[in-house]
């Protein structure tokens, strides 16, 4: 962010606001510009392309902080699910990666302490794994089921109780982000972002299909392969 | 001012039919996009990023489910995917714009609607941008685009119908409406005009026996081909309905203090929604129509219509031809079931004996409906003014005839080329015996 001029702070700081519960704020440039620099805003609204390379730098900025941990991290970029399924030590892994991911998705949804058990979320993986040995499309669903009976994501001490939803559209982002196809140009910054937008809609199949595991396990992989 | 432009798609030449089908980029361009129309506008937005997300995945499911797979169809489909992406986000919502109390609602289509401006921005840009990469069409923007009056009726109408984004966008675009069925893409392919020589018309006349300037009783009338069993007639080709529709909202209109005359009347508003009729009062007097607008209309229509509804001169001769010679008769709805089932009654009760039976059993509100399953459609015949209905018939295979208003036969030109044309019942060809 230290390359990016003061109005382009502004600018940038009017989109990202409110980025709590999946809200994004824009506001026109002018208005949050002070006039000696109007001309330079208009110029850059005229040259989007260079305004669109900035936004994505600070998304990248803000979003990289929930993965700090060098440990979830390969040398060319993050894990996916069957890649962790398949290795003997998969579960230390996943554990402090979800513990990343389900903090900062569960941030999005509500407000308040919580706490994010990394040894529960590494019992949810092995129990999910060994279930699904015979089959292994099954492991989003069961992964899911054991992340929420698990309760990974609990009340802290003194705190209010988790909300439940909130807790459970984390889950669905941290699955979808887990299958969500990457590329050398895929930009991690968002792509928890976008899962956490489209975890509703597999909420909302949750809802009408919960006795139907198959149905299910083809809502989450359509909807990771649109991501 | 001009549209507000989404440089994204430059960004990946080439790759935006693709692209277009992630939610990560989807979501990028369309943030982008919100951010150009702001800047343009000096318009601010909250955007729902999830309502977002759902209008995307619903869109897509969309998408994948009426693809289609021929060549052909693929170009055509460009123009239906945008204007379903259209419908997607008006349904979702994922905008909403700060408005301030210094803003005028009416003076720009983007002080209007300032989110149906954005959503209509972004899905134009993103199909020129495929339109341009994958088709090497250059598109340009419609001077509809910055109607204000096609906005007003763009927003009423899509609140009530959001189907309707389809063919709006299709104006906004500056390519012909298809107002029916707008959302299958089926139905519309099936909707386009035939080619030339592909209709059947010409078999259904006896050749060198069209309609002549003479008399209607002595035109020497050709015959229906023997294999017709059955004809079907669009209700607004019965009876003088569209000129008492026309003629009583004409009148209606101008108790509101606005005057507008017959022909502007049937142009605008025959055969379209009633509530662009509420649209172009308060546009024209400046203050929002009554509620009751439309039952009250209602009202006055049926009450013209019981007063002066009458069946076309030579029709209940035909009716008779047609009973005699065993071919079915079924009649054709325009689309309202409750004022087509009145109007059917009153009908009825004109005809000689005051049955409905006259008109065929069942009335049908689609041209290739269930009614034609058990039978060859080769073997139906559909009686109508309006080409669109027409031009369906022929594609589905049937025989048409197309009867048009006083002053005679119009030039063939375009798709209802190949209709056969009737000027009035008098010259309808008869059975053959």
């Amino acid at each position: 962010m230290s390359g990016i001029s003061p109005p382009l702070n502004d600018i940038l700081r009017g989109i990202r606001s409110g980025m709590t519960a999946g809200r994004i704020a824009i506001t026109p440039f002018r208005e949050i510009v002070p006039p000696p620099v109007r001309g330079f805003v208009g110029d850059l609204v005229s040259g989007v392309d260079f305004f669109a390379n900035k936004v994505d730098r600070a998304s990248s900025f803000v979003a990289r902080n929930f993965m700090d941990s060098d440990r979830v991290w390969r040398r060319d970029g993050c894990w996916t699910l069957g890649e962790l399924a398949a290795r003997p030590d998969g579960d230390s892994i996943f554990a402090p990666l979800a513990h990343g991911v389900l903090r900062s998705a569960y941030r999005r949804f509500a407000t308040g302490e919580f706490l994010v058990s990394e040894m529960r979320a590494s019992l949810a993986f092995s129990q999910a794994v060994a279930v699904s040995d015979r089959d292994h499309s099954l492991l989003p669903v069961e992964l899911l089921r054991r992340l929420l009976d698990g309760e990974v994501i609990h009340r802290a001490p003194f705190g209010e109780p988790v909300e439940g939803e909130a807790a459970r559209l984390s889950a669905i982002a941290l699955i979808l982000w887990l299958l969500a196809d990457r590329t050398p140009q895929t930009e991690d910054n968002d792509l928890l972002d976008v899962c956490c937008d489209a975890a509703g809609h597999i909420d909302r199949h949750l809802s009408v299909e919960t006795s139907d595991p198959a149905a299910i396990v083809v809502a989450i992989s359509e909807c990771a392969r649109l991501i | 001012m001009s549209r507000p432009a989404l440089s994204i798609v430059r960004n990946r030449a080439g790759e935006v039919k693709r692209d277009v089908r992630r939610l990560r980029w989807f979501r990028r361009a369309f943030l982008e996009q919100v951010a150009s129309v702001s800047g343009h506008t000096r318009t601010g937005y909250d955007v729902d990023t999830a309502r977002l997300a759902g209008a995307f995945l619903t869109w897509s499911k969309e998408i994948d489910r009426q693809k289609p797979s021929a060549e052909a169809d693929k170009r055509p489909f460009v123009d239906f995917a945008a204007g379903l992406m259209l419908r997607e986000l008006i349904v979702a919502g994922p905008l909403t714009a700060r408005r301030s109390g210094s803003d005028d609602p009416g003076a720009e289509p983007h002080a209007f609607w300032p989110e149906g401006y954005a959503y209509v921005t972004f899905c134009l840009n993103i199909r020129d941008a495929v339109l341009q990469q994958t088709y090497h069409e250059t598109a340009g923007t419609s001077a509809t685009f910055h109607d204000l009056r096609t906005w007003w009726s763009f927003r009423e109408n899509v609140a009530e119908d959001p189907r309707l984004a389809l063919p709006f966008l299709e104006l906004f675009a500056g390519i012909s409406p298809v107002w029916t069925r707008p959302d299958s893409f089926l139905a519309r392919r099936e909707a386009k005009p035939a080619p030339v020589g592909a209709g059947k018309l010409r078999l259904v006349w006896n050749e060198g026996q069209g309609p002549t300037a003479e008399g209607p009783r002595d035109l020497a009338r050709g015959t229906l081909d023997p294999s017709v069993s059955l004809v079907i007639f669009d209700l607004a080709t019965l009876s003088n309905y569209s000129d008492i529709y026309v003629t009583a909202l004409a009148g209606y209109i101008q108790d509101f203090g606005t005057s507008i005359n017959l022909d502007e009347t049937r142009e605008r508003f025959l055969r379209a929604p009633l509530n662009l009729a509420m649209t172009y009062v308060a546009l024209k007097t400046g203050q929002v129509c009554p509620s009751a607008f439309i039952s009250r209309f209602k009202d006055i229509l049926a009450e013209r219509r019981e007063q002066d509804l009458q069946l076309l001169p030579g029709i209940q001769s035909v009716l008779k031809d047609l009973s005699a010679a065993s071919v079915d008769i079924a009649v054709l709805s325009t689309g309202d079931a409750e004022e087509d089932a009145a109007v059917l009654g009153r009908l009825s009760r004109l005809t000689p004996g005051g049955s409905a039976s006259g008109f065929g059993d069942v009335l049908l509100d689609d041209v290739g409906g269930g009614l034609l399953d058990d039978r060859a459609v080769a073997s139906c015949v559909l009686v109508s003014d309006d080409r669109q209905k027409l031009i369906a018939a022929r594609k589905a295979g049937m025989w048409t005839i197309r009867l048009v208003g006083e002053g005679g036969p119009e030039k063939p030109s375009g798709a209802g080329s190949q209709d056969f044309v009737i000027d009035s019942f008098f010259s309808f060809p008869g059975p053959a015996l």
